[in-house]
């Protein structure tokens, strides 16, 4: 797995890092029940605080992606798909509501708003059926 | 604890490295003087000499490479430094005795010196209790305000006997000197230069520890 | 998962007080948890040599309390002595020493000396054992305080201005050093510097300290999220919103300064906003209001 911090990226790194992780567990580059980088092995090899990286994992405790056993470390949890669904689903929810207000910014209509996104999912179904 | 005095002693020793080689002179010479000078008093008071500027050195050197935050990064209280210090000069003077008995030894059997046993312990001993009358006063001093700081004073301290001397009636001297003589005289008298010594140094260790105690380093 | 709820302090520092001459130290006060680098920052004459000098009985202090390894520091001297690694920005061992006698000088003090550790981190440095301390460079002497610091094995490390005067590729290195050392979680790290830039990659915990008092003492994350730089034209703010910037600087085309951001929303929301960094913060709280013709 690699993780690729950029410090002038707008996002906090903790946030950077939980990205990165979750996106690495949805991918199933990191497998169920694998092993993750311990918290202080991380904070060295990005050069970044302890307590950085010690949030992004208790974070993503908090959020069902990993568990830490105490004095083994941190190990992906069995891909919930429920959580997965439900994840994505806000994910979803957020970026349409950014659209939203952003259409509302540049007075865009409602009816203008919905073309666009009809001729977005065709254009993303002409490309799978071109797959 | 008493394990790292005898640590704080080897690295007293250690910094005075760069002089080992005046060290290892010094018999030598010690013993040229007496050669020349016949007698061994003068070899005793070379040699008692060289412990006092040996201590004046470590001080120096000591305050230079500014040791005394080295002290306070290792496991060592301020008493511990002050009372491994004492240790130090005591050993000094140890070394010196040991060394001085060998020579007396070496010049009587070679017949260089006529001297028997005994005026040479008495020598020495006395030679041990004036030297420690002025290590009492100037090491304190030392140990509040460093070496630089105190010049002045020593000099002071080592130019009042000889100011003394040259400021006495002959026969105020001659007082003196039959003083001198019966104490020197009498070797059952020996026990109270011995004792004065360790009294004298170990009020001096007292008042360093004291003055140590609340130096700004 | 919270590691830091329960972890203990390595190091305490509690009213501290103290006067030397016209400088003094007031009700200083600040922790460091177990496993974790504090930086300690401050300008020049802030009062951080002071503190760390307080903390190894170099001065007396005049009230207060210091707790290393939740010991009384000076009732525990010895004990906590042998646990601790120091480094000053210049070294304190006799000039004409070689390292092999600095080894001599000091490893018997310390029963977890480990003579192949040091060779190997004198190596490590290249640093050639029998050299002399007065024939090395000013990096070579800061690398060999850190190899006879590491070599016992401490718990905690205190380095006071280590980095003055080296150039970045040397202060890199040491905070590399110091990113191995903390792999352990039992370990610790006090590090002062007016330096920023060594510890924004680095630093866990920041403690500000200001013409000897303490500003800030929290993480770092939370320290920058805590400050904001504001700029705005002259003219948008009141009096009463200038007096709540810390360094407030005016200009002729504008003003800038910086802001808790507890207090950002007295600001008018046209203000402009950009994060902090450490020499940021350090310089506002150094400056008073300015104006600049």
């Amino acid at each position: 797995m690699n993780i690729i911090i950029s410090n002038s990226a707008g996002a906090p790194i903790y946030e950077q890092i939980k990205e990165q992780i979750k996106n690495a567990i949805f991918s199933g580059e990191l497998t169920d029940g694998e092993l993750l980088p311990s918290i202080r092995k991380l904070a060295k090899d990005l050069q970044i605080s302890v307590i950085t990286t010690m949030r992004a994992y208790n974070d993503l405790e908090q959020e069902g992606f990993i568990v830490n056993v105490q004095g083994k470390g941190c190990y992906v949890q069995p891909k919930n798909p429920e959580l997965l669904r439900e994840q994505k689903l806000r994910d979803v929810e957020q970026h349409l509501l950014n659209a939203i207000s952003d259409s509302k910014l540049a007075k865009i209509s409602d009816k203008e708003l919905m073309d666009m996104l009809y001729l977005l999912l065709n254009e993303e179904d002409d490309i799978e059926e071109g797959e | 604890m008493i394990r790292n005095l005898f640590i704080f002693i080897k690295l007293d020793f250690i910094t005075l490295k760069q002089n080992w080689k005046l060290y290892l002179v010094t018999p030598f010479l010690a013993f040229a003087v007496s050669c020349f000078f016949k007698d061994e008093l003068a070899a005793i008071y070379f040699c008692l000499y060289m412990t006092m500027y040996t201590s004046t050195q470590l001080f120096s050197i000591s305050e230079k490479n500014k040791l005394d935050t080295l002290y306070l990064t290792l496991s060592l209280s301020r008493q511990d430094v002050v009372i491994g210090r004492y240790l130090f000069i005591l050993c000094t003077q140890i070394i010196a005795s040991i060394a001085l008995t060998i020579l007396a030894s070496i010049l009587q059997t070679a017949g260089i010196t006529a001297f028997g046993d005994n005026t040479f312990i008495t020598q020495l001993i006395y030679g041990l209790f004036i030297i420690s009358i002025f290590s009492a006063i100037q090491i304190p001093l030392y140990f509040k305000r460093g070496v630089n700081k105190s010049k002045l004073i020593i000099i002071i301290l080592y130019m009042l006997p000889v100011v003394l001397f040259l400021l006495s009636s002959s026969q105020g001297l001659a007082i003196i000197n039959r003083i001198i003589d019966s104490i020197t005289n009498n070797s059952t008298l020996l026990i109270v230069p011995i004792i004065g010594e360790f009294i004298l140094l170990g009020i001096s260790c007292a008042v360093s520890c004291r003055l140590y105690r609340s130096k700004n380093i | 998962m919270n590691h830091t709820a329960n972890t203990p302090n390595i190091l305490e520092v509690n009213h501290l007080s103290k006067r030397l001459g016209t400088f003094a130290l007031d009700d200083v006060s600040f922790a460091l948890p177990q496993g974790f680098i504090m930086g300690f920052i401050g300008e020049n004459g802030a009062g951080k040599t002071t503190t760390i000098k307080l903390m190894l009985n170099m001065l007396a202090k005049d009230k207060g309390e210091i707790k290393i390894f939740g010991q009384e520091h000076l009732q525990y001297e010895r004990e906590i002595k042998e646990r601790i690694g120091v480094v000053m920005d210049s070294p304190y061992y006799v000039d004409a020493w070689t390292m092999l006698d600095i080894e001599h000088a000091v490893s018997s003090f310390y029963s977890k000396w480990d003579h192949s550790r040091y060779m190997n981190l004198l190596e490590h440095f290249s640093l050639e054992p029998k050299k002399q301390l007065k024939a090395l460079s000013r990096g070579m002497k800061m690398k060999l305080m850190v190899a006879v610091a590491l070599t016992h094995d401490p718990d905690l490390l205190i380095l006071d201005e280590p980095t003055s005067g080296l150039d970045a590729v040397a202060r890199n290195e040491l905070m590399e050093i110091l990113r191995i050392f903390m792999t352990d979680e039992r370990k610790g790290v006090l590090f002062s510097t007016h330096i920023t830039s060594d510890l924004e990659k680095v630093a866990d915990y920041i403690t500000l300290i200001h013409k000897g008092r303490i500003l800030e003492t929290q993480t770092k994350d939370e320290l920058l999220e805590k400050y904001l730089v504001v700029k705005g034209g002259l003219n948008l703010l009141t009096t009463e919103q200038r007096q709540m910037l810390i360094g407030y600087r005016e200009h002729s085309v504008g003003f800038d300064g910086l802001i808790d951001c507890a207090s950002l929303r007295h600001l008018p929301t046209s203000i402009v906003t950009e994060p902090s960094n450490f020499d940021e913060i350090m310089i506002r709280f150094n400056m008073g209001g300015e104006i600049d013709e």
